[in-house]
Protein backbone atom coordinates (compact mmCIF):
# COMPACT_ATOMS: atom_id res chain seq x y z
CA UNK A 1 0.00 0.00 0.00
CA UNK A 2 1.35 3.37 -1.03
CA UNK A 3 1.70 6.33 2.16
CA UNK A 4 -0.97 8.06 0.07
CA UNK A 5 -3.48 4.92 0.25
CA UNK A 6 -2.47 4.46 3.66
CA UNK A 7 -3.40 7.83 4.86
CA UNK A 8 -6.71 7.70 2.58
CA UNK A 9 -7.64 4.79 4.31
CA UNK A 10 -6.30 5.95 7.49
CA UNK A 11 -8.96 8.76 6.93
CA UNK A 12 -11.68 7.05 5.71
CA UNK A 13 -11.40 4.91 9.37
CA UNK A 14 -11.47 7.92 11.47
CA UNK A 15 -14.49 9.64 9.02
CA UNK A 16 -16.73 6.25 9.98
CA UNK A 17 -15.71 6.45 13.54
CA UNK A 18 -16.24 10.22 13.81
CA UNK A 19 -19.92 9.56 11.62
CA UNK A 20 -20.85 6.99 14.35
CA UNK A 21 -19.73 9.21 17.18
CA UNK A 22 -21.69 11.91 15.70
CA UNK A 23 -24.83 9.61 14.94
CA UNK A 24 -24.38 8.01 18.58
CA UNK A 25 -24.20 11.40 20.04
CA UNK A 26 -27.20 13.29 18.58
CA UNK A 27 -29.21 10.07 19.01
CA UNK A 28 -28.22 9.74 22.78
CA UNK A 29 -28.99 13.89 23.03
CA UNK A 30 -32.27 14.16 21.11
CA UNK A 31 -33.98 11.04 22.98
CA UNK A 32 -37.19 12.41 24.33
CA UNK A 33 -36.53 10.89 27.90
CA UNK A 34 -32.43 10.78 27.91
CA UNK A 35 -31.43 7.21 29.60
CA UNK A 36 -30.30 7.31 33.27
CA UNK A 37 -26.49 7.40 33.79
CA UNK A 38 -24.75 4.11 34.66
CA UNK A 39 -24.40 6.09 38.00
CA UNK A 40 -27.75 6.74 38.90
CA UNK A 41 -28.54 2.92 38.08
CA UNK A 42 -25.80 1.85 40.40
CA UNK A 43 -27.12 -0.13 43.36
CA UNK A 44 -25.53 0.35 46.50
CA UNK A 45 -22.19 -1.96 46.97
CA UNK A 46 -21.87 -2.95 51.02
CA UNK A 47 -18.67 -4.48 52.26
CA UNK A 48 -17.86 -7.83 54.09
CA UNK A 49 -17.96 -5.68 57.66
CA UNK A 50 -21.48 -4.35 56.73
CA UNK A 51 -22.63 -7.24 55.65
CA UNK A 52 -21.48 -9.47 58.07
CA UNK A 53 -23.52 -6.87 60.67
CA UNK A 54 -26.97 -6.98 58.56
CA UNK A 55 -26.72 -11.13 58.21
CA UNK A 56 -25.97 -11.20 62.00
CA UNK A 57 -29.12 -8.85 62.92
CA UNK A 58 -31.12 -10.84 60.51
CA UNK A 59 -32.13 -7.70 58.66
CA UNK A 60 -31.67 -8.53 55.18
CA UNK A 61 -32.79 -11.36 52.78
CA UNK A 62 -29.47 -12.95 50.93
CA UNK A 63 -29.90 -13.45 47.09
CA UNK A 64 -27.53 -15.86 45.42
CA UNK A 65 -27.59 -15.06 41.85
CA UNK A 66 -25.47 -18.04 40.43
CA UNK A 67 -27.08 -21.06 38.85
CA UNK A 68 -29.05 -23.55 40.79
CA UNK A 69 -26.24 -26.04 40.54
CA UNK A 70 -23.57 -23.73 42.21
CA UNK A 71 -26.57 -22.89 44.39
CA UNK A 72 -26.82 -26.49 45.65
CA UNK A 73 -23.63 -26.70 45.98
CA UNK A 74 -23.50 -24.23 48.69
CA UNK A 75 -24.49 -20.71 49.46
CA UNK A 76 -24.61 -18.29 52.47
CA UNK A 77 -27.09 -19.86 55.27
CA UNK A 78 -30.85 -19.01 54.56
CA UNK A 79 -29.98 -17.42 51.03
CA UNK A 80 -32.54 -17.44 48.33
CA UNK A 81 -31.49 -18.30 44.74
CA UNK A 82 -32.76 -16.25 42.00
CA UNK A 83 -30.62 -16.86 38.45
CA UNK A 84 -29.17 -14.43 36.42
CA UNK A 85 -30.78 -15.72 33.26
CA UNK A 86 -34.15 -16.33 35.35
CA UNK A 87 -36.86 -14.09 33.54
CA UNK A 88 -40.68 -13.64 33.33
CA UNK A 89 -42.98 -16.59 35.06
CA UNK A 90 -39.74 -18.26 36.52
CA UNK A 91 -38.64 -15.00 37.85
CA UNK A 92 -41.99 -14.58 39.27
CA UNK A 93 -41.88 -17.84 41.15
CA UNK A 94 -38.28 -17.14 42.55
CA UNK A 95 -39.36 -14.07 43.93
CA UNK A 96 -42.07 -14.64 45.81
CA UNK A 97 -40.58 -15.56 48.89
CA UNK A 98 -38.79 -12.59 49.06
CA UNK A 99 -40.24 -10.03 51.28
CA UNK A 100 -40.73 -6.60 49.38
CA UNK A 101 -40.50 -4.57 53.01
CA UNK A 102 -37.41 -5.91 53.92
CA UNK A 103 -33.82 -5.53 52.62
CA UNK A 104 -31.99 -7.48 49.87
CA UNK A 105 -28.12 -8.27 49.84
CA UNK A 106 -27.56 -10.10 46.57
CA UNK A 107 -24.22 -12.15 45.78
CA UNK A 108 -22.62 -14.16 43.61
CA UNK A 109 -19.49 -16.07 43.47
CA UNK A 110 -16.88 -12.64 44.08
CA UNK A 111 -15.34 -10.06 42.86
CA UNK A 112 -14.68 -11.30 39.00
CA UNK A 113 -18.63 -12.07 39.28
CA UNK A 114 -21.21 -9.29 37.46
CA UNK A 115 -24.36 -11.45 38.04
CA UNK A 116 -25.32 -9.59 41.13
CA UNK A 117 -25.33 -6.32 39.32
CA UNK A 118 -28.03 -8.10 36.48
CA UNK A 119 -29.86 -9.52 39.54
CA UNK A 120 -30.37 -6.53 41.45
CA UNK A 121 -31.67 -4.88 38.59
CA UNK A 122 -34.33 -6.90 37.80
CA UNK A 123 -35.35 -7.66 41.39
CA UNK A 124 -35.78 -3.14 41.06
CA UNK A 125 -37.38 -3.57 38.45
CA UNK A 126 -39.86 -5.86 40.03
CA UNK A 127 -40.92 -3.22 42.66
CA UNK A 128 -37.80 -3.86 46.00
CA UNK A 129 -36.31 -1.12 46.79
CA UNK A 130 -34.13 -1.58 49.51
CA UNK A 131 -31.06 -3.40 47.25
CA UNK A 132 -27.34 -4.05 47.66
CA UNK A 133 -24.99 -5.60 45.95
CA UNK A 134 -22.41 -7.62 48.10
CA UNK A 135 -19.34 -7.52 45.65
CA UNK A 136 -17.08 -9.89 47.81
CA UNK A 137 -19.22 -12.63 47.16
CA UNK A 138 -18.90 -16.09 48.08
CA UNK A 139 -15.16 -15.32 48.09
CA UNK A 140 -15.40 -12.72 50.23
CA UNK A 141 -17.71 -14.75 52.63
CA UNK A 142 -15.70 -17.31 52.85
CA UNK A 143 -12.34 -15.06 53.63
CA UNK A 144 -14.30 -13.84 56.75
CA UNK A 145 -14.28 -16.85 58.03
CA UNK A 146 -18.13 -18.17 57.53
CA UNK A 147 -19.34 -21.11 56.66
CA UNK A 148 -21.68 -21.83 53.64
CA UNK A 149 -24.75 -24.20 53.80
CA UNK A 150 -25.63 -27.08 51.10
CA UNK A 151 -23.79 -29.93 50.13
CA UNK B 1 -26.45 -8.64 -7.27
CA UNK B 2 -23.80 -11.55 -7.86
CA UNK B 3 -23.66 -14.06 -5.53
CA UNK B 4 -20.05 -11.91 -4.95
CA UNK B 5 -21.99 -9.76 -2.55
CA UNK B 6 -23.53 -12.25 -0.43
CA UNK B 7 -20.81 -12.64 2.53
CA UNK B 8 -20.81 -8.69 2.50
CA UNK B 9 -24.73 -8.67 2.51
CA UNK B 10 -25.18 -10.61 5.17
CA UNK B 11 -22.38 -9.25 7.39
CA UNK B 12 -23.93 -5.74 6.82
CA UNK B 13 -27.40 -7.25 7.99
CA UNK B 14 -26.37 -9.07 10.87
CA UNK B 15 -24.13 -5.84 12.28
CA UNK B 16 -26.89 -3.96 11.77
CA UNK B 17 -29.67 -6.39 13.74
CA UNK B 18 -26.72 -6.61 16.45
CA UNK B 19 -26.84 -3.18 17.40
CA UNK B 20 -30.71 -2.42 17.41
CA UNK B 21 -31.25 -3.31 21.13
CA UNK B 22 -27.65 -1.61 22.01
CA UNK B 23 -28.80 1.70 20.55
CA UNK B 24 -31.86 1.38 22.50
CA UNK B 25 -31.12 0.55 25.47
CA UNK B 26 -27.34 1.90 25.74
CA UNK B 27 -27.48 1.92 29.92
CA UNK B 28 -28.33 -1.85 30.12
CA UNK B 29 -25.48 -2.37 27.19
CA UNK B 30 -22.80 -0.40 29.70
CA UNK B 31 -23.91 -2.90 32.64
CA UNK B 32 -23.20 -5.47 29.99
CA UNK B 33 -19.68 -4.07 29.13
CA UNK B 34 -18.62 -3.41 32.58
CA UNK B 35 -19.80 -7.18 33.61
CA UNK B 36 -16.82 -7.92 31.14
CA UNK B 37 -14.48 -6.09 33.69
CA UNK B 38 -11.83 -4.72 30.51
CA UNK B 39 -12.34 -1.52 30.69
CA UNK B 40 -12.33 1.17 33.53
CA UNK B 41 -15.26 2.28 34.58
CA UNK B 42 -15.05 6.13 32.86
CA UNK B 43 -14.85 4.25 29.53
CA UNK B 44 -18.14 2.08 29.97
CA UNK B 45 -20.70 4.22 29.27
CA UNK B 46 -18.71 6.07 26.07
CA UNK B 47 -17.68 2.60 24.75
CA UNK B 48 -21.80 1.79 25.28
CA UNK B 49 -22.94 4.66 23.24
CA UNK B 50 -20.18 4.59 20.29
CA UNK B 51 -19.60 0.80 19.74
CA UNK B 52 -23.38 -0.14 18.67
CA UNK B 53 -23.58 3.03 16.42
CA UNK B 54 -19.85 1.43 14.78
CA UNK B 55 -21.72 -1.42 14.18
CA UNK B 56 -24.42 0.45 12.63
CA UNK B 57 -22.17 2.47 10.18
CA UNK B 58 -19.99 -0.31 9.42
CA UNK B 59 -23.24 -2.64 8.77
CA UNK B 60 -24.80 -0.32 6.74
CA UNK B 61 -21.74 0.85 4.55
CA UNK B 62 -21.37 -3.16 3.57
CA UNK B 63 -24.85 -3.83 2.65
CA UNK B 64 -25.13 -0.62 0.57
CA UNK B 65 -21.79 -1.61 -0.87
CA UNK B 66 -20.03 2.15 0.05
CA UNK B 67 -16.61 2.02 1.38
CA UNK B 68 -16.36 -1.57 2.05
CA UNK B 69 -13.00 -1.75 2.44
CA UNK B 70 -13.10 0.44 5.46
CA UNK B 71 -16.53 -1.07 6.46
CA UNK B 72 -14.62 -4.65 6.55
CA UNK B 73 -11.41 -3.25 8.52
CA UNK B 74 -13.11 -2.06 11.17
CA UNK B 75 -15.22 -5.34 11.60
CA UNK B 76 -12.37 -7.28 11.63
CA UNK B 77 -10.74 -5.18 14.11
CA UNK B 78 -14.85 -5.26 15.83
CA UNK B 79 -14.45 -9.19 15.72
CA UNK B 80 -10.77 -9.24 16.43
CA UNK B 81 -11.83 -7.61 19.77
CA UNK B 82 -14.60 -9.38 20.48
CA UNK B 83 -12.95 -13.22 20.58
CA UNK B 84 -10.22 -11.63 22.32
CA UNK B 85 -12.45 -10.36 25.09
CA UNK B 86 -14.61 -13.15 25.14
CA UNK B 87 -11.50 -15.73 25.29
CA UNK B 88 -9.61 -14.00 28.12
CA UNK B 89 -13.51 -13.92 29.94
CA UNK B 90 -13.20 -17.57 29.28
CA UNK B 91 -9.91 -18.08 30.67
CA UNK B 92 -10.49 -16.30 33.66
CA UNK B 93 -13.83 -18.26 34.23
CA UNK B 94 -16.28 -15.07 34.57
CA UNK B 95 -19.41 -16.07 32.99
CA UNK B 96 -21.09 -12.98 32.21
CA UNK B 97 -24.02 -12.08 29.44
CA UNK B 98 -22.49 -12.08 25.55
CA UNK B 99 -24.85 -8.82 24.56
CA UNK B 100 -23.57 -9.24 21.14
CA UNK B 101 -27.02 -8.91 20.00
CA UNK B 102 -29.07 -7.76 22.84
CA UNK B 103 -28.92 -6.00 26.60
CA UNK B 104 -31.36 -9.17 27.84
CA UNK B 105 -28.92 -11.06 30.06
CA UNK B 106 -32.03 -14.04 30.00
CA UNK B 107 -30.46 -16.87 28.71
CA UNK B 108 -27.73 -18.60 29.53
CA UNK B 109 -24.20 -17.28 27.70
CA UNK B 110 -22.08 -19.67 25.87
CA UNK B 111 -18.91 -18.29 25.10
CA UNK B 112 -17.56 -21.03 23.16
CA UNK B 113 -20.20 -20.97 21.03
CA UNK B 114 -20.08 -17.16 20.30
CA UNK B 115 -16.09 -17.38 19.60
CA UNK B 116 -17.03 -19.90 16.89
CA UNK B 117 -19.68 -17.25 15.93
CA UNK B 118 -17.35 -14.78 15.79
CA UNK B 119 -14.65 -16.87 13.90
CA UNK B 120 -17.78 -17.72 11.23
CA UNK B 121 -18.24 -13.61 10.93
CA UNK B 122 -14.67 -13.17 10.16
CA UNK B 123 -14.82 -15.59 7.38
CA UNK B 124 -17.75 -13.46 5.77
CA UNK B 125 -15.19 -10.30 6.62
CA UNK B 126 -12.77 -12.38 5.05
CA UNK B 127 -14.74 -13.43 2.01
CA UNK B 128 -16.26 -9.77 2.36
CA UNK B 129 -12.95 -8.57 1.80
CA UNK B 130 -11.87 -10.62 -1.24
CA UNK B 131 -14.72 -9.12 -3.13
CA UNK B 132 -14.76 -5.45 -2.23
CA UNK B 133 -15.85 -3.00 -4.29
CA UNK B 134 -13.31 -0.37 -3.37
Amino acid sequence: MKVGKKLAFVFKILLVCAVSAGLAWSFNSLRPVPPITMQQSEIVEIDGVETLKIFDSNEAVFVDARSDTDFAMGHIPGAVNVPSWAIGIELDGLITSIPKDKMIVVYCDGLSCGKSNIVARKLRDKGFSDLAVYPDGLDGWLSLGRDLEGN
Amino acid sequence: MSIKSLPRIALGLVFIVACVGKIADPVAFGEIVKNYQILPDILVMPVAYFLPWLEFVCGALLVCGVMTETATALITAMLVLFIAVLSANLYRGIDVACGCFSTDVSFKSDMVMTIVRDVVLLVFAFLSFRFRKD
